[in-house]
């Protein structure tokens, strides 16, 4: 639903450290390559089923996807229609019930739980719908833990970085319930950019925002790939598809359709809903 | 469609949480059973003990008033029942009884174990006169008629005999080589427990009692015709207290060459013993019983009430739905019914369970004639009542809560569990001020509030921690919540009270056992001490049989010489200090083979005195109190009041001894006399052959080994030790009951956090490992509370409930080292493992189930 009222000025801490880039139009190639055209993530014929007794749930079904390094690509689809389970199998949460799973190559379907978790580390980082910091760590600590997961060296710096990045440097000595709910997920994110891997999973990153504090997650969601970062992102807002670079759309689990969004990838400040 | 108005979908409702929670509620009822249930079985031995003990003492006719005769003297038979009819008030007495006791050894044989040899009383009966006064209750094999007047037959205590595993019938051989065939085992009520007559500690496998006819006593100490005790029992109503002056005058001008004391009922030392350790044994029961119900009252409200708020949302659901209040409070209080009956369950067998081991030790230890451990109703009743309420009024308080909060809060995916109170005030000004600089109208951002409605960070305090992220997570998380990490550490720390109070109890008596071992087997370990049935001169023909003994290298005459201490003359009238019964040992106090340790003042100018009875008396070193002893006055004794100085404080814990120097006994009118020979063993003679050879003299009274006291004590501790072992695991069980409780519920609370962390990779042990170090600190936290808690209350079991109990004995409560270390250990590391107990469900979680969000 569209908001009626006239967007607020943009946030001026994260525009001052990203100028012009939130509002850049036309960027992002065609679906299916980035900017470097290296394959990242590869699906092949990936189908998950759930046993709920007597009957069985087919979430995924023969499920073709490849992903290229540096690119943004929107996940779309209704409630149910499989975009978190794609998601959770790419992040290897989940292994498939048939069909394989190769992030740079290598083969994640059949991986054992430790090498599923050496992944989640080193190669995969997770935004969630609903944050999930940690409630007894300050926003510095909580990216802090990012960084340290993934065994990043100088990890105070690091973290430094990355929250002076998205634009909350001030606030690092604030703990979550201290923040808005923007800012938390801008620490969220934060966590996950300071784990350095190269692949961003974001789940509904805005369902809990309003539409300012979307937007801005959107722009810095959307600068990560500019910088090199692979970036998915899993919503049923078809409007936050109109940013991407390409957009797969899923029905009931299968691909509906999967290219670059009607007219091209738009700027962040085009986005109304 | 079921509307929601049916009760049938919350019941319905509220098995599926019970189901899915039944290893946590069966938990939480342990905990309130075990608390519930050891308050009721503790408890209710205190109506068993008065009853038994008032069936008992009645139905062996305990003597109402008793004539003895001081230090070894006699009148002829009948002369004290001639001397009760001249009484004013002799209508009133109903039955009399004469007796002669005498002090004795016990060399009883034990097939297939080593012989029994030890200190005992022989106490002659008149049979003709039945069985009117202290009668004997025969438990095993039977009593003795009047068939057997005269004859060497006679009946084992019970107490001794049980304690030494002695067969039902067989042999003792007395003092003087004397054989005595025992033909039953029982006792009378001056001597059910702890033979009160010898001042100190006795143990019941080291003193026993042996009942002959009148004649065959007589006729066993060489004193045909003579008695030295009278018991009497008067009728209902009469004054006891009158009839006792008449006695006291009668004896000392009936029987002017004669010291005797006049005692009632209230002075049978087992008597006191036996009640007075009801209420001060109780005061301990009820403390204990009413730490651990404290404990799991403060386990069950942190946890009950975060079970409720884990709901909250659930509820908040179902008031945005229109659900009515009543119906949504039914079934977080079903879930403290169902915790309330299972705890009632658990509760009442967990009761009777202790229940029946008291009874069972209670008889084991002290068998009385009756034993009444009737189930008492109304007390497992009150403590299943508590058991009962307890969950459901922990459930009421958060319920409420959960209904005051704004359904759009409560339903926030990040409105969970527990709204914690703010850390600190100056915490919550800011707070406030957050939560006004996000308030607002229109474009205000819908994600702000959830984080603050789930409550409070650790605040400036958890900001100051060093290390990284990880390493200050644990403390964090206990900052979240004060009150629950209080009341969690509350629960913890109530158990390691009652675990200090066991254990220190038992430091404090090995404490004492060892510092008086290690006083009494200084300079000459293996002496014996020969007790003399009478006071004799050093020069009689009893003491030259014990110097020429071959059993014999050296012997010392001492004299062990009743007496009383009055802080002041003029008697306990004129003085807010009760007097002491004292045993005064005269002997050289420098003696190469043994004198007692001086901790303060001197050994010589004056009496030596423990410091219990110093502190009694309200004297220090240097004052002056007043001895009241018999003397020596012709053929004949006369109790007399002696001034004499306190010289010095002796180590022993013991009230009722004192010692003096045998070079001032001359003042006393008691020089060159004696009733106690300290005797070091010739070489080549064992300790048991030396104390045979010596116990076959004629005129002698009993040998024992100097530390025989000790050791007798430290067979007792063994069994206290027993007790204790028991009373650790239940509080061990208790503590890993409340931990893993806590741990359950934190780690249901914390699942979308750990689901997080697994999420970014962190191995499940690690995830663990950050509840492990958050347990121990709580561990750590109510480990230190309860020693604190623990080491006064230890102060007070010893220092006052013991004291009262046993008023000879003065120690003061230890606390050992290693005691201290291993309730440490024990309080941290029983909480610290109990997240292992869920380290399957970690592995084993769904991380992307757990983070879904339910939309």
């Amino acid at each position: 639903m569209r908001e009626a009222v006239p967007p607020d000025p943009p946030d001026p801490a994260v525009a001052a450290s990203a100028p012009g880039l939130a509002d850049a139009p036309g960027l992002a190639a065609s679906g299916g390559d980035g900017a470097d055209g290296a394959i990242r993530i590869e699906l092949s014929g990936v189908t998950r089923r759930y046993d709920a007794g007597e009957t069985g749930v087919t979430a995924l079904e023969d499920v073709d996807l490849r992903v290229a390094a540096s690119s943004f690509v929107v996940i779309l689809g209704p409630s149910g229609c499989g975009k978190t389970t794609l998601l959770n199998l790419i992040g290897a949460l989940d292994t498939p019930t048939t069909g394989t799973i190769r992030l740079d190559g290598a083969d994640l379907s059949r991986a054992s739980p430790r090498v599923r978790r050496e992944i989640r580390r080193h190669t995969v980082s997770f935004v969630f719908q609903s944050f999930n910091l940690f409630p007894a760590l300050t926003a510095r600590e909580n990216v802090q833990f990012g960084a340290e997961v993934a065994g990043r060296a100088g990890s105070e710096d690091v973290t430094g970085q990355v929250l002076d990045g998205v634009g909350l440097s001030r606030r690092g000595d604030h703990f979550p319930h201290q923040l808005s709910g923007g800012e938390q997920q801008r620490v969220a994110i934060a966590r996950a950019l300071a784990t350095g891997n190269p692949i961003l999973l974001a789940d509904e990153p805005t369902g809990e925002l309003d539409f300012h504090s979307g937007v801005q997650i959107l722009g810095l969601l959307r600068r990560q790939a500019a910088d090199g970062q692979t970036v998915l992102v899993v919503t049923h807002n078809r409007e936050i598809a109109r940013i991407a670079d390409r957009v797969v759309e899923l029905s009931s689990g299968r691909i509906v359709a999967d290219g670059p969004p009607p007219g091209g990838p738009r700027a962040v400040s085009e986005l109304h809903w | 469609m079921r509307t929601p108005g049916r009760v049938g979908l919350w019941a319905r409702w509220s098995w599926r949480d019970l189901r899915r929670r039944l290893l946590l509620v069966i938990a939480l009822a342990a905990v309130i059973g075990e608390g519930t249930g050891l308050y009721a079985g503790l408890t209710s031995s205190s109506r068993w003990r008065r009853t038994s003990y008032d069936v008992s003492f009645a139905r062996l006719h305990v003597h109402d008033l008793r004539v003895s005769l001081d230090a070894g003297g006699t009148v002829a038979q009948g002369r004290l029942r001639s001397l009760v009819a001249t009484l004013p008030g002799a209508a009133d007495v109903r039955d009399t009884a004469e007796r002669l006791t005498a002090p004795t050894e016990l060399d009883v044989p034990r097939p297939g174990h080593d012989d029994v040899l030890s200190r005992g009383q022989l106490v002659g009966v008149d049979l003709a006169s039945g069985p009117s006064v202290d009668a004997i209750s025969t438990a095993v094999g039977r009593g003795l008629g009047l068939a057997d007047d005269g004859q060497p037959l006679g009946v084992l205590d019970r107490g001794f005999a049980a304690a030494n595993h002695l067969p039902r019938t067989g042999t003792v051989r007395i003092s003087g080589g004397a054989q005595v065939r025992y033909v039953g085992q029982g006792q009378s009520p001056e001597y059910f427990v702890l033979p009160g007559e010898q001042p100190g500690l006795i143990t019941r496998s080291g003193f026993g009692v042996l009942y002959t006819s009148l004649p065959t006593a007589q006729s066993l100490t060489g004193q045909p015709g003579a008695v030295n005790d009278l018991v009497l029992t008067v009728r209902p109503g009469a004054d006891i207290a009158a009839l006792r002056r008449q006695l006291t005058d009668a004896v000392a001008t009936q029987l002017p060459g004669v010291s005797a004391t006049v005692t009632d009922r209230a002075d049978i030392r087992s008597r006191q013993i036996l009640y007075d350790s009801i209420d001060s044994n109780q005061a301990l029961f009820d403390a204990l019983a009413l730490i651990v119900l404290i404990g799991a009252m403060f386990a069950a409200f942190n946890l009950v009430g975060r079970v409720v708020d884990a709901q909250r949302r659930e509820i908040g659901i179902g008031m945005a739905l229109g659900v009515p209040s009543r119906l949504l409070a039914l079934r977080p209080l079903l879930l403290g019914l169902q915790i309330g009956v299972l705890g009632v369950l658990v509760g009442i067998g967990t009761g009777l369970a202790i229940a029946a081991a008291m009874a069972s030790l209670l008889r084991r230890d002290w068998p009385l004639p009756v034993w009444e451990t009737d189930f008492q109703t109304g007390l497992f009743a009150r403590a299943a009542l508590i058991g009962l309420l307890l969950p459901m009024v922990a459930a009421v308080m958060p319920v409420w809560r959960a209904l005051r909060v704004v359904p759009v809060q409560a339903i926030r995916v990040t409105a969970v569990a527990g709204s914690a109170p703010r850390f600190t005030g100056r915490w919550r000004r800011r707070g406030r001020a957050s939560r006004r600089a996000h308030e607002g109208g229109p474009g205000r951002e819908s994600g702000s509030v959830a984080g603050r409605e789930r409550g409070g960070g650790p605040g400036r305090v958890g900001r100051v921690l060093p290390g990284g992220s990880l390493t200050r997570m644990p403390a964090r998380n206990l900052g979240r919540a004060p009150r629950r990490t209080l009341l969690t550490a509350l629960g913890i720390a109530a158990a390691v009270v009652a675990l200090v109070v066991f254990t220190g109890q038992l430091d404090t008596f090995t404490r004492t056992t060892n510092a008086a071992e290690a006083d009494l087997t200084s300079r000459t370990p293996n002496r014996l001490q020969v007790v003399l049935p009478n006071v004799q001169s050093v020069t009689s023909p009893t003491v030259r049989a014990i110097r020429d003994s071959p059993a014999t290298a050296a012997a010392e005459t001492a004299l062990a010489l009743p007496a009383t201490i009055l802080d002041r003359p003029g008697g306990s009238g004129t003085s807010p200090h009760a007097p002491i019964n004292v045993l005064t040992y005269i002997l050289d106090v420098h003696s190469a083979m043994w004198a007692p340790r001086v901790r303060e003042g001197s050994a010589t100018g004056g009496l030596l005195l423990a410091a219990k009875a110093t502190h009694d008396l309200g004297v220090r070193v240097g004052d002056h109190v007043v001895l009241r002893h018999p003397q020596r006055a012709g053929a004949a004794y006369r109790t007399v009041d002696t001034p004499i100085r306190v010289a010095g404080i002796h180590s022993f814990a013991v009230r009722s001894v004192a010692f003096l120097d045998a070079a001032d006994a001359a003042s006393f009118g008691l020089g060159g006399l004696t009733n106690a020979l300290t005797v070091r063993p010739a070489p080549g003679y064992g300790q048991v052959d030396a104390i045979r050879t010596l116990a076959a003299i004629p005129g002698v009274g009993s040998v024992a080994p100097a530390t025989a006291t000790i050791e007798e004590i430290r067979s007792l501790l063994a069994t206290f030790v027993g007790i204790l072992r028991v009373a650790e695991v239940t509080v061990l069980l208790l503590a890993l009951l409340i931990g893993y409780n806590a741990v359950s519920i934190t780690l249901d609370e914390r699942r979308r956090e750990q689901a997080t962390m697994l999420a970014f990779g962190l191995p499940p042990w690690r995830v663990l490992a950050l509840s492990v170090v958050e347990s121990a600190l709580i561990g750590l936290l109510g480990t230190a509370l309860g020693l604190v808690a623990g080491y006064w209350a230890l102060r007070w079991s010893v220092e006052v409930l013991l004291a009262d109990a046993v008023p000879d004995l003065g120690v003061r409560a230890v606390l050992s080292a290693p005691t201290l270390v291993a309730t440490v250990v024990l309080g941290v590391g029983a909480v610290a493992v109990a997240p292992l107990l869920s380290a399957r469900r970690v592995r084993r979680m769904n991380v992307p189930a757990t983070l879904r969000v339910v939309e």
